[in-house]
């Protein structure tokens, strides 16, 4: 593959020039490099002269640039370069990763390999997210990541786990590889592995919403399973010898790994030992989800879950969180509670009382640094990220715990004296067993 | 034609605290292919059955490597593109064959109360039941156009090529960083596989070894020397054999005093033709070295 050398210059179509630092990585069609545009150090993908229909690619990165990113979750495609004369070639340039940012393929399989900065050698460093929470908020962005780019008009034609960066401490997501987001009906026909296609592409469809609804499950199997949802022992027993052949245990002979009416294809211990741990460990409504998604929406398009479903999906499993102040968090749906309104942490015994929200039949436990978002307390909001309230402990009575508004609007609270008073919004209120809160559209029982 | 040789030896160590021998080893040959494999039982207190997981680790690796070559042909033309999807999928399915060897094997012996008395209860509870079969597995492969081998655990692979070059092949840092210990009982052990592929360059003979005998060396150089050294004496499989054997024995006395396996396969006329070439390269090698015939030291 044709390497540009250390401080080769590269135009822009925009009249920009681009200094080459370094080689960042390389793949099977493109190799990216560390470059100088303007003072800036940004990073340029450069495709391989034999890659096919470059022409049609280019015209999608144009298009893409014109169009702009959809937020900023996305590592856009910014400047285009010109053709370079010699290969016919050309790459494009992009924002770098920034710094806390983890591979998808690396937290899926748990950790990265870096290289000792004293003695040189290779070491594993374990990468994992910093709490249950901030990995439903990596979730929910990637959920809105593919809405934001369907809402566009557009479709992921090229992801696979390299498509995806998270910070593990914060939730954020950046979305790379945009060059191979494409607007529905074009076909960039770009190589990616078959796990990541709906069937239908496999058969030879061009990806639409409908696709992109398939490859969102996958990705998010990925993630809370940190495995394959098709790879088990009815795959890894057959002797494939291509991609190609393996394609058919995606499409035309797809067996969902814990599907209930097949059982020839579970995991495999010592392969798939992720997907065996975590099945165990998320609320069925979870694993129906993804059962429906990978048996009857692997043929029926209809069946599978379509983005606003699982957005609503991850915002119960996220107000279903208990963090306890043992350290410990599970999701309360899969522990014991001795009645319906109180949850018990399995690790320590300790009690957690929960709230009842009218619009919704599940409960949220009471913990310190729990989080009621704007979608929860505004049907009609969309807004799955911003903050209404916010569980605080009392800074001179420990172990009181009161809940802040931090939603911007006035709420009404019944109070110990029986009567409800106006709580504005920066202002707290305690909890107590009775309180009742007004958020306007919805009201919540203690 | 393809040949091939294997033997496990019991360890020194072993010997004195009365253990059986946790090594396994077999080689298999067929018209177009050649199978070597060692295993490393690891033989430490929760890893009770390590014999027993050797043992299905080296019949794992023969049956699974036959089974995707059954169509050598084919199985011969896509090595060529897709080597590296290829031996993903060996490795797995050595995993899948070994994990259901030692699940059949637990379910028809559970375990016994002679074995559970070294365990506190609580200490045993935690032990899943693959550790008990815990094993390394190293395997190399030659073909009539292509080599390849992989490994889990620690082992070694040594390939003699056709102009006398000797080489520790695997590239194995990448899959088992420092600070990690991988074995065919670990979680996720499929991807603890190092793996290489080598085509158009002709191989005489593939030595893979448990690590007893590396020990056994004081050095990388003198540990490679040897292998040169025993791939010329492959002429004469029958010399070959009760020399070998006699030298790893004695061996089992050096180093860790572990059990020593060697399995190799080899190309018999390759190995006459080449035979000078080897001879040659020896002497070389003790020029360099200043030592005379098979390296000894602890």
């Amino acid at each position: 593959m044709f390497e540009h050398q250390k401080g080769q210059v590269i135009e822009t179509e925009s009249g920009g020039k681009a200094v080459v630092i370094d080689i960042i990585g390389k793949g099977r069609q493109s190799t990216v490099y560390l470059v100088d545009y303007k003072g800036e150090k940004m990073a340029l993908k450069w495709y391989d002269s034999k890659v096919n229909n470059l022409e049609r690619i280019r015209s999608n990165i144009k298009r893409n640039i014109a169009d702009g990113k959809p937020d900023n979750n996305f590592l856009w495609c910014r400047y285009m370069t010109k053709v370079y004369r010699q290969t016919g070639s050309f790459g494009y340039l992009m924002e770098l990763i920034p710094d806390g940012f983890e591979r998808l393929s690396d937290i899926v399989r748990g950790y990265r390999i870096v290289n000792d900065s004293v003695t040189g050698r290779v070491m594993e460093k374990k990468v994992r997210f910093s709490s249950l929470y901030t990995m439903i908020t990596a979730v929910m962005n990637i959920v809105n990541a593919f809405r934001q780019i369907n809402k566009s008009g557009k479709s992921f034609q090229g992801l696979d786990d390299g498509s995806f960066f998270i910070n593990t401490h914060t939730g954020d997501i950046l979305v790379s590889d945009c060059d191979t987001i494409a607007s529905h009906g074009t076909d960039l026909d770009i190589h990616i592995r078959p796990a990541y296609k709906a069937p239908e592409v496999i058969f030879g469809s061009i990806p639409n919403e409908i696709s992109d609804t398939y490859s969102l499950a996958v990705i998010l199997f990925r993630l809370l399973f940190r495995g394959d949802a098709f790879e088990g022992e009815k795959v890894v027993m057959d002797v494939c010898l291509n991609e190609s052949e393996i394609a058919k245990h995606y499409g035309s002979e797809a067996v969902f790994v814990y599907s209930p009416d097949d059982t020839s294809n579970r995991p495999v211990r010592g392969i798939h030992d992720n997907v065996i741990k975590f099945w165990k460990e998320y609320p069925e409504y979870i694993k129906e989800t993804f059962i429906r998604t990978f048996t009857e929406g692997i043929s029926n398009p209809e069946k599978r879950v379509s983005f606003g479903e699982w957005q609503n999906i991850f915002i119960r499993l996220r107000s279903e969180i208990l963090s306890c102040v043992c350290g410990k968090s599970h999701f309360i749906s899969i522990i014991g509670n001795p009645d319906d309104k109180t949850f018990i942490c399995p690790e320590c015994r300790t009690e957690f009382a929960t709230i009842k929200f009218s619009n919704r039949i599940f409960r949220m436990p009471l913990c310190i640094g729990s989080r009621i978002f704007m979608c929860e307390t505004d049907p009609l909001t969309d807004d799955y990220m911003s903050i209404a309230g916010e569980f605080v402990e009392n800074k001179l009575r420990k172990g009181l715990i009161g809940i802040k508004n931090c939603s911007g609007k006035k709420w009404s609270v019944r109070m110990p004296d029986g009567m409800f008073h106006d709580v504005l919004s920066g202002k707290g209120f305690p909890v107590w067993n009775g309180l009742e809160i007004d958020f306007g559209k919805v009201q919540a029982k203690f | 034609m393809l040949s091939g040789f294997s033997r496990s030896v019991i360890g020194a160590s072993h010997v004195r605290k009365n253990i059986v021998c946790q090594d396994s080893s077999g080689y298999r040959i067929t018209e177009n292919l050649a199978i070597a494999v060692v295993a490393d039982g690891h033989g430490s207190r929760k890893h009770f059955r390590s014999h027993i997981g050797s043992q299905f680790a080296v019949q794992s690796a023969i049956d699974t490597v036959n089974r995707f070559c059954s169509d050598y042909k084919r199985f011969s033309a896509e090595m060529t593109e897709n080597h590296d999807f290829i031996i993903r999928n060996i490795e797995k399915q050595i995993i899948a064959d070994w994990h259901r060897k030692i699940i059949e094997h637990f379910s028809e012996n559970p375990v016994s109360s002679d074995e559970m008395k070294v365990f506190t209860e609580e200490e045993f509870k935690k032990i899943p039941v693959e550790s008990y079969y815990g094993t390394t597995l190293v395997t190399a492969v030659m073909g009539k156009n292509f080599a390849f081998g992989f490994q889990i655990g620690d082992g070694s692979l040594v390939a003699v090529f056709e102009d006398g070059e000797t080489s520790m092949i695997m590239d194995y840092e990448e899959s088992n960083p420092a600070n990690m210990t991988a074995s065919v009982c670990n979680h996720n052990a499929s991807s603890m596989f190092s793996h290489f592929y080598v085509d158009g360059k002709k191989v005489i003979a593939m030595f893979v070894s448990t690590d007893g005998l590396y020990t056994s060396f004081g050095s990388d150089r003198d540990f490679i020397d040897y292998h040169t050294i025993i791939a010329s004496k492959l002429y004469d499989i029958d010399i070959f054999e009760s020399s070998v054997v006699k030298n790893i024995t004695k061996r089992t006395h050096f180093g860790t005093e572990d059990d020593i396996s060697l399995s190799c396969i080899y190309d018999s006329v390759l190995v006459q033709s080449k035979n000078k070439v080897l001879r040659e390269k020896t002497d070389k090698n003790k020029a360099v070295s200043g030592k005379t015939g098979i390296v000894k030291n602890k």
